[in-house]
């Protein structure tokens, strides 16, 4: 109600914190527009699927299935559980491929909505990691009971994959963050992300054995992100051992780096996005 | 600049400026911006659509912002929306905004009309439990009872102008940014805006109004910004400035 009495809020254009200070209280303020953004994305996700919000589970199912008919024969000897091995790599890359193609669209399909409205920015970006967490939980339950065929050891030591998904998903709103900078500026980034992400696939175990990388570049290849998100979440869920303490300094290093940079250039620029989309 | 605000004030705008850059709105995929930076000739043309743009509106009064088509009438609500952050001057917002700009432009066409009652009130900054509250005066005032499960997408242009102002509406406004809302939906729903319009306004509400009818906005407002190409060309009491208009 306009109530004079009422305390009004003030927008003063020239009032200037560090943007990166700003949208932190914006996003404080903003929860549950987040929250509403996350709930109806997801909703028109699966308005016009047929099976809906099933297809969320089975299509990693599907997934898995084809790599392990097509990859069984080449490394099945080398992986134990090799079904599980394959579900839960496909399960942690997609999380990372969809959060970050899913902002660009965010951020490009929103245009109108950013151009009336005044919502912290991050919100767009913040609500498509959200739709792609829930989503990962759902990939729990098919990843369930494949194990139960798999014959895992159900271990206390499977709850390990929760702080290594915490870790991941600020992993992944900075790197959604950083892409979604881009995409005002490159319409067509999303393109060029989309053919980075393939290479980047090709370069995670997600269906091979690590042991088939050529000693020399072991290092290197070990210094990809997602392989160390993903090798603590194996340890953990398929090898029931307690993820080695290294593994999980670089993970919060990766994960913290990648949320500052990608919300310093985000929030440098957001006040220009809506001049460009 | 003055540090402190006056608190009677419901906006202040001070030498706004605002300005685009002009390659940024066409041709900004990779081939194009490589070939802009290797060319050498960046061919970046500042166009101001606002500049030097001064004005303040008192608390409960209305403003009418009038000019030709391409004036920038729709770029200063976007100011004071927020949207557009000035890169000139400084202007100060006491209150919350309701934009009503191009109506339902915000609402999500795959959802039904009720979750985008939802939507579109939490983007105004209302809980759940308060859009719960005064879901069912929405739907009455707008008229959608039979449709409110439909999915916007099916909706006449009509519904949806119907169900956003109905939205943004609902809750006595601070500060409410209409632009050319009155003339959307029939006769008999226009004159229910209007009547719910005058009540809010004679209660508090300040309202910018951006019309080409200057007799609308000499109904509504009492003061009257005339802006021409950007550029503020008078700015004052509701009948001087639109004297002047019509003159012109």
């Amino acid at each position: 109600m306009a109530n004079p009495e009422q305390k009004r809020i003030i927008y003063d254009s020239d009032k200037f914190d560090s943007p990166m200070i700003e949208e932190f209280h914006g996003i404080q303020d903003h929860l549950f527009i987040l929250r509403r953004l996350v709930i109806t994305n997801f909703k028109t996700r699966y308005k016009r699927s047929y099976l809906g919000i099933i297809w969320s589970m089975l299509n990693p199912l599907l997934n898995m299935i084809v790599f392990v008919i097509v990859f069984s024969y080449l490394f099945n000897r080398n992986i134990n559980h090799f079904a599980v091995y394959v579900l839960t790599g496909n399960m942690i890359f997609a999380y990372f491929r969809q959060s970050t193609s899913e902002a660009m669209v965010q951020m490009i399909s929103r245009g109108p909505m950013m151009r009336r409205i005044y919502l912290p920015k991050t919100t767009y970006v913040l609500s498509s990691v959200g739709i792609n967490l829930i989503n990962l939980f759902l990939t729990f339950i098919p990843l369930l009971i494949v194990s139960l065929f798999d014959h895992i050891r159900f271990t206390p030591m499977m709850l390990m994959t929760l702080p290594c998904v915490a870790l991941f998903t600020i992993f992944n709103i900075g790197a959604s963050l950083l892409v979604s900078s881009i995409i005002p500026y490159l319409n067509d980034f999303s393109q060029i992300w989309n053919v980075l992400m393939t290479v980047w696939m090709y370069l995670t175990p997600i269906f091979y054995p690590d042991t088939i990388i050529p000693p020399p570049y072991l290092p290197y290849f070990r210094m990809n992100p997602v392989t160390i998100y993903l090798t603590i979440f194996r340890d953990a869920y398929i090898n029931g051992v307690f993820p080695a303490v290294q593994l999980w300094i670089k993970a919060a290093a990766f994960a913290v780096a990648a949320f500052t940079i990608g919300w310093y250039f985000f929030t440098k620029n957001s006040n220009d996005f809506a001049y460009r989309t | 600049m003055n540090p402190i605000i006056p608190p009677n004030k419901a906006i202040i705008a001070k030498d706004l400026g605002v300005r685009f850059q002009i390659p940024a709105s066409r041709g900004t995929d990779t081939k194009d911006v490589l070939i802009r930076k290797l060319s050498r000739k960046d061919p970046m043309k500042d166009i101001w659509a606002l500049r030097n743009i001064n004005f303040d509106l008192e608390i409960g009064q209305s403003i009418g912002i009038i000019g030709r088509n391409g004036a920038g009438k729709s770029t200063l609500l976007k100011v004071i929306a927020r949207v557009l952050k000035p890169i000139e001057g400084r202007i100060i917002v006491q209150g919350k905004v309701f934009p009503l700009l191009e109506l339902g432009a915000a609402f999500m066409t795959e959802l039904s009309g009720r979750e985008n009652i939802y939507l579109y009130g939490n983007l105004l900054g209302y809980t759940n439990e308060e859009i719960t509250e005064m879901y069912g005066e929405i739907v009455n005032f707008a008229e959608l009872e039979e449709f409110i499960e439909t999915p916007v997408r099916q909706y006449s242009s009509g519904m949806v102008a119907r169900l956003a102002f109905a939205i943004a509406t609902a809750v006595q406004p601070e500060i409410l940014l209409a632009d050319e809302i009155l003339s959307v939906g029939d006769g008999a729903f226009r004159e229910k805006c209007m009547k719910r319009m005058d009540s809010y306004m004679g209660s508090g509400t300040s309202v910018v109004f951006v019309s080409h009818s200057i007799e609308q906005v000499k109904r509504i407002c009492q003061y009257a910004l005339w802006i021409e190409r950007g550029r503020q060309v008078m700015f004052g009491p509701v009948n001087d400035v639109c004297a002047a208009y019509t003159a012109a």
